[in-house]
């Protein structure tokens, strides 16, 4: 039987094949057909040997047949004509005139735009990092050892090879330290992933933006400071922030840190803020000095602030969107906009 | 985690501080509140007495009384086991009905109809002072209560925070109240009675305490303990079990009570014995080959508990149980974190373990137990010394802070004496290093001291959010300005996206990392079965936004991986022409392309495709997707310039003030023009100042060459030896000149 199917060459052959072994009257149905004269102690083993048989044939069969239909259909392409690409006169000229959607950017891209612009224009620098990090990279430079509970707090997607998808923007800090330390300011706004399940407050692939100022007197005063301008710039208005606390492993002291409200109107209740006057904004806090250590930096000379906030949520804030599925939708009349 | 107010007042008086300024000034200072809840009675109920109680002859429950809320007399049928003459409960006027024959106003009320206990099997006991007629609030105070969720992410760096002692401790530091001492009763100075015996054979057992009570009489929990523990999500099931969790959530020490009518020797160890087998309270069972890293406390050698998560079916207390055992003990946070999750179990017990519990809790529970047993149980005992073993005591750390370097952390100057003020509310024992007060030299109490508090910026941080964050003022650092360089990957990112969205018309999509398409690198805890490889190429992604949305012209610039290990980043582009998408990448990179490379690659026309080449370098391929019929690109932008970006990076010079001339040749050639430019992109002459295709027909191809110099104008020899030079060299490379 297995010379047989390597000989097959048309979907005639392959017809002719199943007729022979697997169709009403072929060879395999009919020794399954046969099963019930078997002694009833042999019948369940060789009627599961049978079932294999059959299966293993039929996928076989199947596989061969689509090589030939694929084969069949690309000799068929052959025929069409050659668009020589290398001639630079083979051009179709852009659809344009009324009717025609023009391009644009994904409406996350504008935001990080935004937020570069506002960070650039204080001296930081843009970096970028992959979306791959090492358990390194995502938990132990970041002052989260094996043991530590704040593993448990985010659910990482692991990869087979023992890395993950980064959790956080975070993820990218050490990198950062070692390549502009020991003084320098940089953000780096990037896709994160968790594993969640999706619903209109949850996607499990989202962007984020780290933001890290290291120095020799970086102060609370300072980070304050900048997240105030920062959140002025985006927001177009003048914005007050609060800190709270806030338990992330690789800051010392962590803040939660809040935003007044832009959107609240007087006399409405706020469903953004629920009528607190606060919107919590981002994590941030003095980095660590187990991160600083790790990332090179001489803690006893050196200290610093860093911050992560959702890029995916500042988005839907300044979009007034509800659901933060439309993002990775891939839904275009989403994405190309409108105007208001 | 859930806060009764009541609970708190017990410890701190916050009486005229409203509701509002403890959720936002702890919120602000400790940890985040998720909320509050107001916790009344259920039914608008007073206080009644019975004046006369008969059995109603019809039914085998119901007893007819007679009661009076001091105004009215009122006829009510009861079926209540404990109705008496002279008996005051709750009644609430809920209208009048007949029960088994008998007229009955009202309903006489137990804890659970009143909302604060799930208790029902008799109404309520009011004690005989009660006035009859008040409201039930006035008779039972504690059945209104404020219930506060604390957010219990904020806290998992803050053991001590566990229980309602410690979050009195922060309010009345927050508040500058005063913090009132834990009544207990003294277990260290019963050294006369006799030990239980406890034996700690794991490192993973820290400290191991237990005490031996007798005469337990009491079953029923005090109605105020029970308002306290349903309140807070926790039924009530019998004094001893309800002690246990009050205890639990009021100290912060989880712990254990044993039968004591036969001798009780506890240890605590890893592993079972072989064929043992160990059943936890909710049913699930542990056998031996799989409990060699969990840790066991055992009585009399069998396993009675799974330490510090949960008791097992037989180790525990019962209705009849007069005399127990209490067990207090600290386990290790990383192996109960373990054990818990690698069981799926997690308690309200082994929440707190993980979090590092401090081993001076262990006698502070067990005095504050006895204490508690005392007071509601008159005859209760203790009936054994205090027996205590332990191997990693919790011990207060001291840390120095530098003062000066606490102000420019924070950005703030300080008024010391305030801040040793604020430390000591907490339990912090701090003292200014005289003469110079540039140190402050601080003993860090064992409940803060298992890892929460272990360095400088940890007191930094107590500093600092006592003293109040909305306290410091912004300020902008000073720091030397230098020129900036963003990195290159970023800036050919945003030049890319530009061209493209603006130039090209193109809308910038995103997709998913993980594809359907299988690659050697794959999420292994992916909730999206069969769409769990990460991929390989941004093509497939594109193509089914292709078929969500129809014919359309997108790109997307993402993350991929080659070989399973290394991380790319691609440019996929999908437009309905072909020939335009090639005109694209011409534009964007100055790309050319070599043609059939991709023709046995599945979704590609086997003829049109091709190879993109930036520089003489493979970057990529186009073609045209066979099932879509739209033309994608797929690019690695890795090493790409981005000044050259869409005809950036030119160099400019003056023109030559001699005249040029344009040269036009025909060649007939059986193959694609990239052959043709490719060869004379080779050819070397000093007047050639380059060619472009100026027409194609039937493989016929006209070039135009311009020639031309910067010393002269040309002669009519200069212009002949050029034209044979390109006729010779087309010849040279298979092309013939047409005549």
């Amino acid at each position: 039987m297995e010379k047989e199917l390597k000989a097959l060459k048309t979907l005639a052959d392959c017809q002719a094949f199943h007729a022979k072994y697997l169709g009403k009257s072929g060879e395999i149905t009919k020794q399954l057909q046969g099963l019930k004269d078997i002694e009833p102690s042999k019948r369940a083993t060789r009627g599961a040997e049978l079932n294999i048989l059959r299966r293993e044939t039929e996928e076989k069969l199947f596989k061969i047949q689509h090589d030939i239909e694929a084969a069949e259909a690309n000799a068929k392409l052959m025929n069409d004509p050659l668009i020589d690409v290398t001639n630079p006169l083979t051009y179709t000229a852009r659809p344009s005139g009324p009717g025609v959607t023009p391009g644009g950017l994904h409406p996350i891209t504008q935001v990080i735009r935004e937020v570069e612009e506002i960070f650039a224009g204080m001296g930081f620098i843009i970096e970028d990092g992959p979306e791959i990090a090492t358990e390194y990279e995502c938990f132990d430079a970041l002052n989260c050892p094996q043991e530590h509970p704040a593993r448990d707090m985010q659910d990482t997607f692991w990869l087979s090879d023992g890395r993950c998808l980064r959790t956080q923007t975070s993820a990218w800090q050490n990198h950062m330290m070692k390549k502009y330390g020991p003084e320098f300011r940089a953000i780096c706004p990037g896709r994160v992933f968790r594993n969640e399940a999706l619903d209109a407050r949850h996607e499990n692939t989202f962007f984020q933006c780290e933001g890290m100022m290291i120095g020799k007197d970086i102060s609370i005063a300072n980070l304050i400071y900048f997240m105030k301008a920062a959140l002025t710039a985006v927001f177009k208005k003048d914005i007050n922030i609060r800190l709270r606390p806030g338990y992330f492993p690789f800051v010392e002291p962590g803040f939660e840190l809040d935003a007044s409200c832009v959107f609240c109107k007087s006399g409405e209740h706020c469903p953004v803020c629920k009528s607190s006057g606060w919107v919590e904004f981002c994590g941030c806090g003095m980095i660590h000095p187990n991160v600083l250590r790790e990332g090179g930096i001489d803690p006893t000379k050196y200290q610093g602030f860093a911050f992560g906030f959702g890029i995916t949520r500042l988005a839907m804030l300044k979009y007034d969107l509800n659901d933060c599925r439309w993002f990775n939708s891939g839904n275009l009349e989403f994405l190309q906009g409108g105007t208001k | 985690m859930k806060i009764s107010l009541n609970w708190l007042n017990e410890f701190v008086n916050l009486g005229g501080i409203d509701i509002r300024d403890i959720v936002s000034r702890f919120s602000l200072t400790t940890a985040e509140i998720e909320g509050y809840e107001i916790k009344k009675p259920k039914l608008d109920a007073v206080v009644v007495e019975i004046l006369t109680c008969e059995k109603v002859a019809t039914s085998n429950k119901l007893s007819k009384l007679t009661i009076t809320d001091g105004k009215k007399k009122y006829q009510v049928a009861c079926a209540a086991p404990n109705v008496r003459v002279g008996l005051k409960t709750a009644w609430a006027n809920v209208g009048t009905k007949v029960l088994a024959g008998i007229e009955s106003t009202g309903m006489c009320l137990g804890a659970d109809e009143l909302g604060m206990s799930n208790l029902h099997e008799s109404i309520i006991e009011l004690d005989s002072s009660a006035k009859v007629g008040a409201p039930i609030a006035e008779a039972l105070p504690f059945i209104c209560d404020t219930i506060i969720e604390i957010d219990n992410k904020s806290i998992t760096n803050r053991p001590d925070l566990w229980g309602h002692y410690g979050i009195a401790r922060e309010l009345a530091c927050i508040f500058d109240r005063e913090l009132k001492p834990l009544k207990k009763t003294s277990l260290t100075d019963i050294a006369l009675l006799p030990e239980v015996p406890v034996k700690i054979e794991s490192d993973l057992c820290q400290s191991f305490g237990a005490v031996k009570v007798k005469n337990i009489t009491r079953k029923v929990t005090p109605l105020e303990m029970q308002a306290r523990l349903f309140y807070l999500d926790i039924n009530p099931h019998g004094f001893l079990v309800d002690l246990s969790n009050y205890i639990m959530l009021e100290v912060g020490q989880p712990n254990h009570a044993y039968d004591g009518a036969s001798s009780v020797r506890l240890s605590a160890s890893k592993g079972l014995r072989d064929g043992e087998v160990f059943t936890t309270l909710k049913g699930q069972v542990i056998k031996a080959d799989m409990a060699e890293e969990m840790l066991f406390i055992k009585n009399n050698g069998s396993a009675v508990a799974l330490a510090g998560i949960m008791g097992g079916q037989e180790s525990g207390i019962n209705a009849d149980t007069i005399d127990a055992v209490f067990e207090f003990a600290t386990f290790d946070s990383g192996s109960t974190r373990k054990t818990a999750a690698g069981l799926g179990i997690r308690t309200d017990a082994s929440a707190r373990f993980e979090k590092s519990l401090d081993t001076n809790l262990n006698l502070l529970a067990a005095e504050r137990m006895v204490y508690l047993l005392n007071k509601y149980d008159k005859k209760a005992s203790p009936a054994s010394k205090w027996s205590y073993k332990t191997t990693r005591e919790t011990k207060p750390i001291a840390l120095r802070v530098d003062t000066a370097y606490v102000e420019k952390f924070c950005g703030v100057k300080f008024i010391w004496k305030d801040i040793i003020k604020k430390l000591t509310a907490l339990g912090f024992e701090p003292t200014m290093v005289f003469p110079s007060a540039d140190a402050l030299d601080v003993v860090v109490p064992t409940w803060r001291a298992t890892k929460d508090v272990t360095m400088q910026a940890d007191i930094i941080e107590e500093i600092v959010r006592t003293y109040g964050y909305d306290k410091i003022v912004p300020m902008p650092p000073r720091v030397d300005v230098e020129p900036i360089a963003q990195p290159v990957k970023k800036v050919l990112v945003n030049r890319l996206k530009d061209a493209l969205a603006n130039v090209h018309g193109l809308q910038e999509v995103h997709t998913y990392i993980w594809s359907d398409t299988p690659s050697k690198l794959k999420v292994i805890n992916s909730c999206i079965k069969g769409c769990d490889y990460v991929r390989e190429a941004l093509g497939p992604s594109l193509l089914s936004i292709i078929a969500k949305n129809g014919q359309a012209r997108i790109f997307e610039i993402g993350q991929v991986v080659s070989n399973g290990k290394d991380e790319h980043r691609h440019l996929g582009i999908c437009v309905p022409s072909y020939a335009e998408l090639a005109s694209i990448l011409r534009a964007l990179f100055g790309a050319k392309f070599k043609i059939g490379e991709f023709a046995g690659v599945a979704g590609f026309h086997p003829k049109n495709n091709a190879t993109v080449l930036v520089d003489g370098k493979a970057v990529g391929c186009i073609g045209v997707a066979v099932d879509k019929d739209v033309a994608i690109a797929e690019i690695n932008i890795d090493g790409l310039d981005p000044t050259r970006v869409n005809g950036g990076g030119k160099t400019f010079a003056a023109p030559s003030k001699y005249q040029k001339n344009h040269l036009d040749f025909t060649f007939e050639y059986d193959g694609v023009y990239g052959d043709i430019e490719s060869a004379f992109d080779k050819f070397k002459h000093p007047l050639n100042m380059g060619f472009r295709l100026k027409d194609v027909y039937n493989k016929s191809y006209t070039l135009e060459f311009t020639v031309g110099s910067y010393e002269k104008t040309l002669t009519a020899e200069d212009i002949n030896d050029i034209w044979s030079k390109i006729i010779e060299f087309g010849r040279k490379n298979g092309l013939t000149l047409k005549q």
